[in-house]
Order: C-alpha cells, then sequence, then structure tokens
C-alpha cells in the first residue's frame, strides 16, 4: 500500500500531452518523479499504473496483473528494455483477455527507479462487438477469405499463425482473426502480393473482410523504395523515355540505416532537413514512387548512407564530423552540388530530377568525402587539375559503389537515367572508359575529370576488377578504393593551384607502397599504377 | 613526388645529411616537398611525431622555432598506410592562407614525406600594426558581396575573418565567406584589410 502511495501521482503536477492521433485522450505524463522502489521494473510498471488508474486507465479496470481476470485490463507484455536512462516496461492492453493491437502504454524509470515519464496509445473506447458474440468465422474459414485477397495457397513456407485480436478500425473496436504467414514469391511476379514476404492480415471475425493486411518484413527497422540504382539499369532499357511509367520490378525495398527516430530522414550520414517540405513517416515506412517527394528524399538518404557505411566496413570511420543536409528539390536547375561551407548536397530537378539517379547522388558525394578528407579540396580557381580530379573520383565512386549492380549493362556510364531527360535525350551524362588522354585536356574540370576517371577505373580493372571471379572482383574494388582514398591524404597540404596530375599519381603510388608490409620498396603494384596513367600520358617523375 | 626504389632509413627524426629527395617550389626555390626516406620510429601521438620531425628538420623548410611555435594542428588523418597531419600556419592568431605544412608517417609513426606551403617571411611581421586603421568587417562584407555581383537572397548572413594572405608581398585580409540561396553558391572573397580591395575571389562550390 506504501508502494503504491510512492507511486501516485497527482494529475495536477504532471505535464499531460494529448496523443497526437487520440483528441482528448492522454498521450503522454510527465515532469514528475517518483521515490526509487526496490521493486522489478515490471513491478513497478504495474504498481504505477494502478496508483494512477484514473487517468492512466481511463475506463480500463484495474488492478491489473498478467493473471487479472477482469475485463479490461493493462497486462504486463513481454517488453522490458534497458537503455542508459533506466527502464522502459510496456503494458498490453487487453479486454477478456484478448489483446487490443497497437493498444500499450509504457512506464519509463530511471536507473534508481523513480518514475518519470508515461507514454500511452491505449485505446480508450470499449469494443462493440464482444468476443462471445455467435456467427464468427472461424481461423480457417478467416484464412479461406484472406485467399481472395491474398494468394497464399501453396506459398506458406510456414504454418499460418492464427490469434484473436480487437482492432482499432475507424471509432471503433473490431474482433479480428490476426494471420501471420511467410510466404514464397509467386511468380511471374506481377504484383505487390506476389513477393515473397512475410505478411500479416487482419479479417473480421464477423464479417470476413481483409481489413488491413501489411507487409510485416518491413518492420523491425526503416523502409525505403529507391531505384538501384536507376531504372535504365535496373529495366537494362536503354531507350526508356524520362516521361515513361517506371514499372514495380525497376524499384528495390532497401533498410535505411541509421535513422534516427524523429520520423525524419536524418541519421548519421545524412540528413534530408534541407528539402523543403520533408516527409514525415514515424513508423519508419518510406515506401514512395517516383512523383512523390519523398522518392527522392529516400534516394539520397539511402545511397549517402550506404556509402558511407560501405567506406566503414573498409577500414574509414569517422569521415563525417556531421550529417551532410541534403535538398533534393533545388533549385538550381538541371545541376547537383556540393556546398562545403554549408555542408549541404543539393539536388538538381530537370526532366529526370537528379536524385533520381544514384549515381549522381555517389558523384556529389564523393566531393563530400574529399573535402572531409582534405579541408578546401576544391577551394581554388575554376577547372584546375585538382578540381578536375575531384570530378573525376566522384564519377568513379559512383561507378565502382555500384559495379556489382552494373555488370552486365552499362558498367561505365554516369548519370544515364538523368541523361533521358535531357533536350535532346541522351545515354550517359558522363562514362568513367572514354579514351581521353592529357593530350585532350581542355581546361573544363568535368570534361578533363573524364582522363582521371577513366584512369582510376582502368586501374581498378586491372587489379581484377575484369575478372570471371567474383571474389576477385571484390578484392580489385576493395583495393582500388584503399589506394586511391589514400591517395588524396598524400594532397592535403596547402598547395591547391599548383597540384596536377602527376601529383596525384604520385599520390598513389606513395598510397600503394605505405599500405604495404615492405614499405622501405616500391608499392606492390607500382608498375601497374605507373602503366595505366602513362597510357594516359600522365607520368611519374623519374625515380 | 615519386619515390626512389629503395628509402634512405636513418634511426632519428632527423634527416642526417645523407641526399634525400627534394621538390622545390618553380617561383621562390623553396623547398616544398621531401621524401626519399624513412625516419626512425617516433614517440608519442601521431602529431607529435610529426612537430618533432619538423622541429628537427626546420633548416630544410626554413623554419624557425618562432614559426614553428605558431603552427596550429588542423588535420590528423588514420588510414592504411599510417597517419597524415596538416598543420596550419598562424601568424599572431591570424591564420596565413594556404600555409599549411602535411607531415606523413607509418602505421608504427615513422616519417617518409612532407610537403610545406609555410611562408616564413611571414613568422616576421607586425601584423597589428599592419592592419590598424583598415576597413571593418561590414565593409568587408559589403565589398565582397559587390565583388561577387550577388543580387539574390543569402542562404545565411555572409561571415568575414582577419587572415594573412602570403602571395607576393603578406597582406592583412578580410576573408569574407558568402553562400547565396538562388542559385545555391558559395564563394570566398579575400579583401585588403587595409586598402579595401578585392586581392581575389573563388567560387567553391563543386559540381
Amino acid at each position: 500500500m506504501e508502494q503504491l502511495n510512492d507511486l501516485f501521482v497527482p494529475l495536477n503536477r504532471a505535464q499531460i500531452h494529448e496523443h497526437t492521433q487520440m483528441k482528448g485522450v492522454i498521450g503522454s505524463a510527465g515532469g514528475f518523479l517518483t521515490s526509487p522502489a526496490r521493486l522489478k521494473p515490471s513491478e513497478i510498471a504495474l504498481l504505477f499504473a494502478q496508483a494512477n488508474r484514473q487517468w492512466v486507465t481511463g475506463p480500463y479496470a484495474l488492478p491489473a496483473s498478467q493473471h487479472n481476470t477482469a475485463a479490461h485490463a493493462l497486462v504486463l507484455s513481454t517488453s522490458v528494455s534497458r537503455s542508459p536512462v533506466g527502464y522502459h516496461v510496456q503494458l498490453q492492453q487487453s479486454y477478456q483477455g484478448i489483446p487490443i493491437h497497437t493498444g500499450s502504454a509504457t512506464v519509463h524509470m530511471t536507473r534508481e527507479r523513480s518514475v518519470y515519464l508515461y507514454t500511452s496509445d491505449l485505446y480508450p473506447h470499449l469494443p462493440s462487438v464482444e468476443a462471445g458474440k455467435a456467427g464468427g468465422l472461424s481461423a480457417q474459414e478467416a484464412l479461406e477469405a484472406l485467399g481472395v485477397v491474398l494468394p497464399w495457397q501453396g506459398r506458406a513456407q510456414l504454418r499460418p499463425q492464427c490469434s484473436r485480436v480487437y482492432l482499432p478500425y475507424g471509432d471503433a473496436l473490431r474482433l479480428v482473426w490476426c494471420i501471420d504467414l511467410s510466404l514464397s514469391a509467386k511468380t511471374p511476379i506481377e504484383t505487390e502480393t506476389d513477393r515473397s514476404a512475410d505478411w500479416r492480415a487482419f479479417v473480421d471475425i464477423y464479417g470476413g473482410q481483409v481489413l488491413q493486411l501489411l507487409d510485416t518484413s518491413l518492420y523491425g527497422g526503416t523502409w525505403g523504395r529507391v531505384f538501384y540504382p536507376n531504372p535504365v539499369v535496373s529495366l537494362q532499357d536503354e531507350e526508356l523515355a524520362w516521361q515513361a511509367q517506371i514499372p514495380a520490378s525497376a524499384y528495390r525495398r532497401v533498410r535505411l540505416a541509421h535513422v534516427d527516430p524523429s520520423g525524419y530522414l536524418a541519421g548519421v550520414y545524412a540528413d534530408t532537413g534541407a528539402t523543403a517540405s520533408r516527409v514525415f513517416q514515424p513508423d519508419g515506412l518510406f515506401l514512395y514512387e517516383r512523383g512523390q517527394t519523398g522518392f527522392l528524399e529516400v534516394m539520397a538518404y539511402c545511397f549517402v548512407s550506404r556509402v558511407m557505411a560501405w567506406l566503414l566496413r573498409e577500414g574509414w570511420p569517422g569521415l563525417f564530423s556531421q550529417p551532410l543536409r541534403i535538398n533534393v528539390q533545388a533549385p538550381v536547375g538541371d545541376h547537383s552540388k556540393f556546398l562545403p561551407q554549408s555542408w549541404e548536397m543539393h539536388l538538381g530537378t530537370g526532366g529526370v530530377m537528379d536524385a533520381e539517379d544514384a549515381s549522381i547522388i555517389i558523384h556529389e558525394l564523393g566531393h563530400a568525402i574529399q573535402e572531409a578528407q582534405v579541408k578546401g579540396w576544391g577551394s581554388c580557381a575554376q577547372d584546375m587539375p585538382i578540381r578536375a580530379m575531384g570530378q573525376g573520383f566522384g564519377d568513379w565512386l559512383a561507378t565502382l559503389y555500384f559495379a556489382k549492380a552494373r555488370r552486365k549493362f552499362h558498367p561505365t556510364y554516369v548519370g544515364d537515367w538523368d541523361a533521358r531527360g535531357y533536350i535532346p535525350p541522351s545515354h550517359y551524362l558522363r562514362r568513367v572508359d572514354m579514351a581521353k588522354t592529357m593530350d585532350d585536356w581542355q581546361g573544363q574540370e568535368h570534361a578533363d575529370g573524364e582522363i582521371w576517371s577513366a584512369a582510376l577505373w582502368e586501374l581498378y580493372l586491372r587489379l581484377g576488377g575484369d575478372s570471371a571471379s567474383a571474389a576477385t572482383r571484390r578484392e580489385a574494388r576493395c583495393t582500388a578504393l584503399q589506394l586511391v582514398l589514400t591517395s588524396h591524404l598524400y594532397l592535403s597540404d596547402g598547395r591547391r593551384e599548383t597540384l596536377t596530375y602527376q601529383h596525384g599519381l604520385a599520390a598513389l603510388l606513395d598510397a600503394d607502397r605505405f599500405t604495404s608490409a615492405e614499405v622501405t620498396k616500391p608499392g606492390p603494384r607500382a608498375e601497374l599504377i605507373r602503366d595505366v596513367f602513362a597510357r594516359r600520358g600522365i607520368e611519374a617523375q623519374p625515380a | 613526388m615519386t619515390l626512389p626504389e629503395q628509402l634512405i632509413v636513418f634511426p632519428g627524426a632527423k634527416i642526417d645529411g645523407r641526399r634525400v629527395r627534394v621538390e622545390r617550389e618553380p617561383g621562390t626555390g623553396q623547398v616544398y616537398g621531401v621524401g626519399g626516406f624513412l625516419s626512425g620510429p617516433l614517440r608519442g601521438a601521431p602529431e607529435e611525431a610529426a612537430y618533432e620531425f619538423l622541429s628537427a628538420n626546420q633548416r630544410l623548410f626554413k623554419s624557425n622555432p618562432d614559426l614553428l611555435r605558431e603552427l596550429q594542428v588542423e588535420q590528423v588523418s588514420r588510414s592504411p598506410a599510417g597517419y597524415h597531419v596538416v598543420f596550419q600556419q598562424v601568424h599572431e592568431g591570424l591564420p596565413v592562407e594556404e600555409a599549411k605544412i602535411s607531415v606523413h608517417m607509418t602505421r608504427d609513426k615513422r616519417i617518409h614525406s612532407a610537403y610545406s606551403r609555410l611562408r616564413p617571411k611571414v613568422a616576421n611581421l607586425d601584423i597589428r600594426s599592419m592592419a590598424r586603421d583598415g576597413i571593418d568587417q561590414n565593409e568587408a562584407i559589403c565589398i565582397a558581396l559587390d565583388s561577387v555581383k550577388v543580387d539574390e537572397a543569402l542562404a545565411q548572413a555572409a561571415r568575414a575573418e582577419q587572415v594573412i594572405v602570403a602571395e607576393k608581398e603578406p597582406t592583412v585580409a578580410w576573408k569574407v565567406s558568402i553562400s547565396t540561396q538562388e542559385p545555391a553558391l558559395e564563394w570566398i572573397v579575400w579583401v585588403d584589410a587595409l586598402s579595401g580591395n578585392v586581392l581575389r575571389q573563388r567560387q567553391v562550390t563543386m559540381e
């Protein structure tokens, strides 16, 4: 009894916030701190709910316990989690022993077990239909009803799991069968429901309608839908028109890593906060299609994060000290930019929005990576060799990242979807396999960057990137990346204006030597590197 | 700089008179790069090892204790090759533009190359008196905005900081950073802090 008193919080002492989706219902209460209690966190949570039942549970009766027989109850669910702050205990809402789907509340307490916050998604009304009413579907009948909407027969990898729950639906609670299915793909894949996936369906026990059908493969993280890298490549359609209806098969569903819990696309490496009217998805399901702003944000977030995670795996941690802010609809015409002072990426518009093409995103990311490695990488006059080297690196990084995805189609193209929106349409923005040499120097950084990117691409191929063996190709990709990223650090003094491609080559030779085990001798690939660059007219100074 | 087949190896931090590879600036003949050697493994953090190397070889870069004392660590990077330390030259609290020195070392902190754009002459200047009676920050920003002909809205307020520009004759300058909204562009403009003349301007956006 004393413990109940200790956990009692008068309503007028708590800061109450209304639920974001249910008017007049408590969503959270905080601004208090109960006395520390020497009980298990789960026991404290149940006692807290009981002590404050007037405002915690609304119409739901307490005392609550796991074996509560009362009609309405809060019972302890399996979720008791620990964080650096303390403990977080989830309580499940139920009615006559049947759980209410998404009806839960969480009691948050410090490490000393003082309750400081209560958050609630409890449903405030009683069900209109009770479980005992006659005439409902059996589980087998519900499965048959579901088969009309989701052809599951012959595809179930596990026995379907059926349980009864109350589902908040409109303003009412409906008694439903909750059916979990794990299905293999139905080929040919023509619709979303033909894919292999885990599904959860809610079938109304008294009406037989499928009220909700969810792809639960998506839960447990943040998900998005992207082009990988773009529809020209995924459909292998050289002539794809930018105005064309893009079929579902051009999209790939991907897990978005490192997203913070804000509901926006913001994380460790990328933050779409520079985009006007950015999308908000508190459920973490950023599943958009072309034409929706959210799709562009997902593309940019996804590929910046993925490339940075790849570099991390390859031994390059901590490159970014802050997330790269991204504007996916920048009013810059059909151009994209990296702004080093603002630490922002601006992706342009045009027939094809730049953010619809992952190679454009990664090209711009390349500039940010170089700036992170060498402060002021491009802070010299336009079109100087060091800036051209940056353009070449961005193109090379974009093709190297997609070396596997592009292996059989446009392996050396950059912007092959973006270019479909040009007037007239083109097949690529640039390529990394041009036959250019230093004799073709134009004094224009993008054009001259093609000399550098072609040399880097050939280096990758000769390291094994053109091998029939996937393992050799992987190794070549890893080695090439190590050499190139390491070489940038040898170009880190103040001489931006005077740096040439020859310095870039010397830096690669240094990188080769000093990443090897025997540094007193030339690097193991020195001859190969010299040869590749000599073919472009870039000669190392005599030793 | 292309390295020789075999590196010259010596035990400590000082390049001890044996022939190492040196690259000089075309105009001034000043040494800007040394390589082709491998120092002994040095102690301490990478920046401490780099500093020890620079102290031991200050004559090579026409450096001196005063100049070295004013170096500030700008960046220490780790790579599969080892460590890379970049120092920024500062004089009387003002950074000297593009005057940096990078020191590169193996994983066991054996120095193998360094590239310097230090400006030794700057270390003797009385900078404060040079900037006296000059233009203020707001005037510098107005001049810079005029020079890049920015009519568009700024993405953020222009910022100015005092620096030393050491091209031919060292000058105190306002380094003005400008970010425009539409089109999104970023500029750096160096304005002479005494005369108000624009020394140079750079558009630093990468496309």
